[in-house]
């Protein structure tokens, strides 16, 4: 498979239509509160009452009471559901955003509120255009290269964000939510390209910044924390499977850690500083 | 199941966390405070609970937030039966279909970790730097207090004001509680990890020598020199040090007589309970 049918296949699993769906997978392998999943299917629950259930081959139905709008539809088609339809087609989903760069991808990663689409809007500003947001999916099957796959357009942010960046607002992304959608200042990438680096925010500096690549072991247990929702890789006990894939990464893409300030003050610095970083690559 | 590790916030839980991470380290050197170690986080993480479900808590409202915390908390025990020591600041409480925040079902026991409110508060306003004692002061007098939400890396926490958490926990008959105070860890901090550790994990043999090391690896200068080298990932953002003080009686430093006589006069009855008063 080619990137570009990677990037095919993605959008065609993901066609969205309304339907009834069930309350529950009966053939599931995990089950939990608000999904389940199996060998090729995943069903989400919401607490609005929203469902979708994706079955490979088939696309997504979606099933939602009257209050539910198409805002609330789409971040959770754009977020979980393509996850998990991503895991269930033999890609990989990091749970990171990604600008480009001389023909790459330079990725952020980190638990939810590190700054990743505060930072990948901010190098945005400056040049760079985003791969994408929050979900970016990595195809594994050309073995000379790690290649990302354009995201979703859109950014979330929270209003500070969007204050510190500057960003360009385009709507809300859910009524009574405070994050909104905002467009980044120089465009999103249309095409596969490969994955260069993925950087671990930290914040824990006083003052300046800091980047440490990963080696040896650590650069596996903590790949593996980058993964978008491991609980929907019906492969996550798999240990040789897993393996596999992290013995991949962690052979053609460089990992570290970018320390920061997590002072706002001190927000442009890191910018900047990565910003030289990823131009003098 | 899980035992949580109850308090207010600035009342010594980490410490507490520490002291344990110590005594069941599988290695002589003191724990590092910025790894995971023996204690699994706090009941309020944001990314558990994200992972856990599957779902990005930051579009959800706080109300969905908080009717899936008890899913969340589930979740982990399913995946993990082990034991595991959690922290916990959200006052305990029942949500609006009648069952726990904190389930009683998936829980071995609950340490609830109290300290005076007087100190409390000046704590809690170095915690956030931008907080004056005026603020901190009225926060552990208000009974709408919460913690965290909206863009934090913690979900939004309802702590009510400083009786009405105490309250909240050692009152509820759901969970095994044992009250541990601060005042008791700084004067012998040995005997305090012991009775914790008696309390829930009744099956493990007391090793003296451990719990001495883990008091010795805990010690507060060494977990301010730790802070000092390698920053402490649980501090706030404007928080000059996490670790800070420590001491008994630094209100007094701190409080001004009207301050130190409001949370007096709100408390009263609470703070006598557990033998606090402005005499501290």
């Amino acid at each position: 498979m080619t990137a570009q049918q990677a990037m095919d296949l993605l959008a065609a699993e993901s066609a969205l239509r309304e339907g009834v769906v069930p309350d529950s997978l009966p053939d599931a392998i995990r089950q939990v509160a608000t999904f389940d999943l199996a060998a090729d299917a995943f069903l989400l629950r919401l607490p609005s009452g929203l469902r979708f259930l994706y079955r490979k081959g088939e696309g997504v139905v979606m099933q939602r009471p009257a209050t539910v709008d198409d805002l609330e539809v789409a971040v959770f088609l754009n977020g979980s559901v393509y996850g998990a339809i991503a895991w269930l087609n033999g890609l990989v989903p990091l749970h990171a955003s990604g600008v480009v760069h001389d023909g790459r991808v330079y990725a952020f990663t980190g638990h939810s509120g590190a700054g990743k689409s505060t930072l990948t809007m901010a190098l945005a500003a400056r040049g760079m255009p985003l791969m994408a947001d929050d979900v970016l999916v990595l195809d594994l099957s050309d073995p000379a290269a790690v290649v990302c796959l354009p995201g979703h357009k859109g950014v979330k942010l929270w209003p500070d964000a969007v204050k510190l960046t500057g960003a360009a607002v385009t709507g809300p992304v859910r009524p009574e939510i405070e994050k909104v959608y905002a467009a980044p200042e120089a465009g999103y990438y249309p095409d596969p390209l490969p994955l260069a680096e993925v950087l671990f925010l930290e914040d824990t500096r006083r003052t300046g910044t800091s980047i440490t690549m990963l080696t040896g072991s650590e650069r596996f247990t903590r790949v593996e924390g980058a993964f978008y929702r491991p609980l929907f890789c019906a492969l996550m006990e798999d240990k040789p499977a897993i393996f596999k894939i992290l013995a991949r990464l962690a052979s053609q893409v460089r990992f570290g850690t970018f320390n920061r300030p997590h002072d706002k003050a001190q927000f442009d610095m890191g910018v900047t500083d990565m910003a030289t970083y990823i131009r003098g690559g | 199941m899980i035992d949580w590790l109850a308090s207010y916030p600035k009342s010594g839980n980490t410490w507490m966390r520490m002291l344990l991470a110590n005594y069941f380290n599988e290695t002589d050197r003191p724990h590092d405070i910025n790894a995971v170690g023996i204690t699994n986080g706090i009941a309020s993480g944001r990314t558990r609970f994200d992972e856990s479900l599957g779902v990005d808590s930051t579009v959800l409202s706080d109300g969905e937030v908080a009717a899936l915390r008890p899913r969340a908390v589930e979740t982990l025990v399913a995946f993990d039966p082990g034991l595991h020591w959690i922290k916990v600041h959200d006052a305990q409480m029942t949500l609006p279909n009648g069952e726990w925040l904190i389930p009683p079902h998936v829980t071995n026991t609950a340490i609830y970790l109290i300290r005076n409110p007087l100190d409390v508060a000046v704590s809690r306003a170095f915690h956030d730097g931008n907080e004056t004692m005026a603020k901190a002061v009225a926060m552990i007098c208000d009974p709408a207090a919460s913690l965290a939400g909206g863009r934090h890396r913690q979900l939004r926490q309802f702590v009510g004001d400083w009786s009405h958490h105490v309250r909240s926990w050692v009152e509820q008959d759901a969970i095994r509680v044992l009250v541990v105070r601060y005042e008791d860890m700084l004067a012998d901090a040995a005997r305090e990890l012991e009775r914790v550790i008696r309390f829930a994990r009744p099956e493990e043999a007391i090793d003296p020598s451990r719990l001495a090391s883990a008091v010795e690896g805990a010690r507060f200068d060494r977990l301010q020199a730790a802070e000092r080298d390698a920053g402490f990932r649980e501090a706030a953002p404007r928080q000059q040090r996490f670790f800070r003080s420590g001491r008994k009686g630094d209100w007094r430093n701190h409080l001004s007589e009207a301050e130190a006589e409001l949370i007096c006069q709100t408390h009263a009855a609470t703070m006598a309970v557990y033998g606090y008063s402005a005499d501290d």
